[in-house]
């Protein structure tokens, strides 16, 4: 089955090649499920493996995604917004805080406020949803 | 039968620093027990150790923080002494009398000297009595009536604190007086705003300051030697990543006077073992700022220029024997460079990240003292230290060559670490040249970033991986001549 690489956040499409571009003993891997670690000229790589129906199916989610979610782990500082509020994408909803930096989260696309999922002191894990929207009328 | 006046050593303590304590601990004809909690069973030390001692607690951290539970574990396992590394009890003067109360030898200073040098007002005021230069400062808490006149009287550049601060919060520096006013008001709302507290100290600022440290070790007779000094000044978040010795660049005038004012402070405390007096380096001045009254960290790059064993050392005099050397017989010979790698993500502020080590391979021609093993893990339960890597040359700069030489060849797979960043940071021209002081990481935060990848790369690392996914295998279960290259690759 074919699918693609993901490499620091870019994917790639994985090719099974049969020609010896590099010698086995110049790179040390390790295996953890589809994570696959290549140290390799002295730098150390992580590619995820993911088939193709999975990334497409993920991709597709990507796309009409209709929540904001935590890119790391952290507490809310500010809310912006309220429950039926109407936002352009690109609109600041959120300001969360984590590792002493405090970060603005953006509305994904042009919707309505539809559930806010933390109040302000509340903590979060990464990848957490803290908002989701809809795109219904007003 | 033992040389010393115990016959075993009990290490409360884990990770890298456990495992290095017991190597001198096993080295000095020593038994070695470690304590280790149940979720931490995987540790370098575990393998080291003649026995182990489990100890339990609400959180791993939270027992090795008890001191019940540890001197029990010493007196079952008829420890004579017991060593406290870095970190958790180790600066714990209540914990040390109560070590000794115990019948057990503490290899560390006496519980007076950790409690002076804990106290870090009275610290500064013991060191300001004794004609060594502590960084001139205001309090606000003293006279609040008078606090802004007391701060302007220092004179610029000065650095306004909030007094319950801590992580850099509400500090602010003040270069004109004409801002005084307007700085101290957001510092004081900053500090209510984080810490629920407006009082503020003032300090006098440092412009690029370094972090210079000096290693003392004093013995029950009274001697005092410095084993000259270390510079810390590479830290983020108020941590030190890089350390080095000697200091790079500091004049010949000014390290003897720092390294003899640690011995004189070390000699006024009547200070017993191993301890580190800090100051902070600048502008041809340098100020107290405080003692660690314990083994640092940092030290492996003191033991390669001096050739000393510190542990050993700290062993040889909680068992009472005089020092073996005098001052001078201390020489320091070439650079060594201590590289911390821990599990934290460069290009997001430096945040710990946490998964298993699935390969872990230091270069077979440096000093390396692992905190985890293959095969192991790394979690939020501890910190994310994987380990020291540290280097010795005949010179600073053929001990940087080395020190990215391996690093390039320090393998550690299954996580995200900083050794990419490290790497970066050592080639930087201001590294290399030695001109470092404490906000050096934070001003080159473009360092942070890993460097966009090579298409070429990006196919090679395709080519390398492709074969270990089953799912591509079995599409081309037709090419043999691939599964025999596959039998040679260790996963």
């Amino acid at each position: 089955m074919s699918g693609m690489f993901i490499i620091e956040g870019e994917a790639y499409p994985a090719i099974l090649s049969t020609s010896s571009i590099i010698k086995p003993d110049d790179a040390a891997i390790a295996i953890s499920g589809n994570h696959i670690w290549i140290h390799l000229d002295g730098r150390a790589h992580e590619l995820i493996w993911c088939d193709a129906v999975s990334y497409y199916t993920a991709k597709d989610t990507a796309n009409t995604d209709n929540t904001a979610r935590a890119p790391m782990p952290g507490t809310v500082v500010a809310v912006q917004v309220a429950v039926g509020d109407r936002v352009k994408a690109g609109d600041a909803v959120l300001a969360i805080e984590s590792m002493k930096l405090e970060t603005r989260i953006q509305a994904p696309c042009d919707c309505v406020v539809e559930k806010i999922h933390f109040t302000v002191g509340q903590s979060f894990d990464r990848d957490a949803v803290l908002i989701t929207f809809s795109f219904g009328g007003s | 039968m033992s040389r010393y006046p115990f016959e075993s050593v009990l290490v409360a303590n884990r990770g890298e620093i456990a495992a290095r304590i017991l190597r001198s601990v096993k080295e000095s004809g020593l038994r070695g027990v470690i304590i280790a909690h149940p979720d931490d069973a995987h540790g370098p030390a575990m393998s080291l150790a003649d026995e182990v001692s489990w100890i339990d607690g609400q959180t791993p951290v939270a027992a090795f923080l008890d001191i019940d539970q540890i001197i029990n574990a010493a007196k079952v396992t008829e420890a004579g002494a017991l060593h406290p590394g870095y970190g958790f009890l180790a600066e714990n003067a209540r914990f040390a009398t109560a070590v000794e109360k115990a019948g057990i030898v503490f290899i560390g200073p006496r519980p007076s000297s950790i409690e002076l040098m804990g106290d870090k007002i009275r610290a500064r005021n013991f060191v300001a009595q004794l004609g060594i230069p502590v960084a001139p400062s205001v309090i606000e808490d003293d006279d609040p009536g008078t606090f802004v006149d007391r701060a302007r009287e220092l004179g610029v550049p000065l650095l306004i604190k909030p007094s319950a601060g801590g992580g850099g919060k509400g500090m602010h520096i003040v270069r004109n007086l004409r801002y005084l006013d307007a700085e101290i008001e957001r510092a004081r709302s900053e500090g209510q705003r984080y810490f629920g507290d407006g009082r503020l100290y003032a300090e006098r600022y440092i412009e690029c300051p370094r972090h210079i440290e000096v290693q003392v070790l004093g013995d029950e007779s009274g001697n005092v030697v410095h084993l000259f000094e270390r510079d810390c000044s590479l830290q983020r978040r108020f941590q030190k990543v890089i350390e080095e010795a000697p200091a790079p660049g500091l004049p010949a005038n000014i390290r003897d006077r720092i390294c003899n004012a640690a011995v004189d402070i070390a000699r006024a405390a009547q200070y017993v073992n191993a301890g580190t007096v800090e100051f902070i380096y600048g502008a041809g001045q340098f100020y107290f700022l405080e003692m660690n009254t314990r083994l640092q960290v940092e030290h492996p790059v003191t033991e390669a220029t001096t050739g000393i064993d510190l542990v050993a050392e700290q062993i040889r005099i909680a068992a009472g024997e005089p020092l073996s050397f005098e001052q001078n017989d201390v020489t320091i010979s070439g650079h060594a460079i201590e590289l911390r790698i821990y599990a934290e993500d460069s290009s997001h502020d430096f945040a710990p990240t946490t998964g298993p080590i699935l390969r872990l391979q230091p270069p077979n021609d440096s000093r390396f003292d692992a905190g985890v093993i293959e095969g192991g893990r790394v979690t939020t339960a501890f910190d994310p230290m994987i380990g020291k890597l540290i280097v010795h040359g005949e010179s600073r700069a053929a001990a940087l060559i080395k020190a990215e030489d391996a690093l390039r060849r320090l393998i550690v797979l299954g996580l995200r670490t900083n050794v990419g960043y490290l790497r970066r940071l050592l080639t930087d021209r201001e590294v290399a040249a030695g001109r470092i002081h404490t906000g050096l990481i934070q001003e080159k935060f473009q360092l942070t970033a890993e460097p966009p990848l090579e298409r070429e790369t990006v196919a090679r690392l395709i080519a390398l991986a492709a074969p270990h996914v089953p799912d591509l295998c079995r599409e081309a279960a037709a090419v043999p001549a691939l599964h025999r290259a596959m039998g040679s690759w260790r996963n």
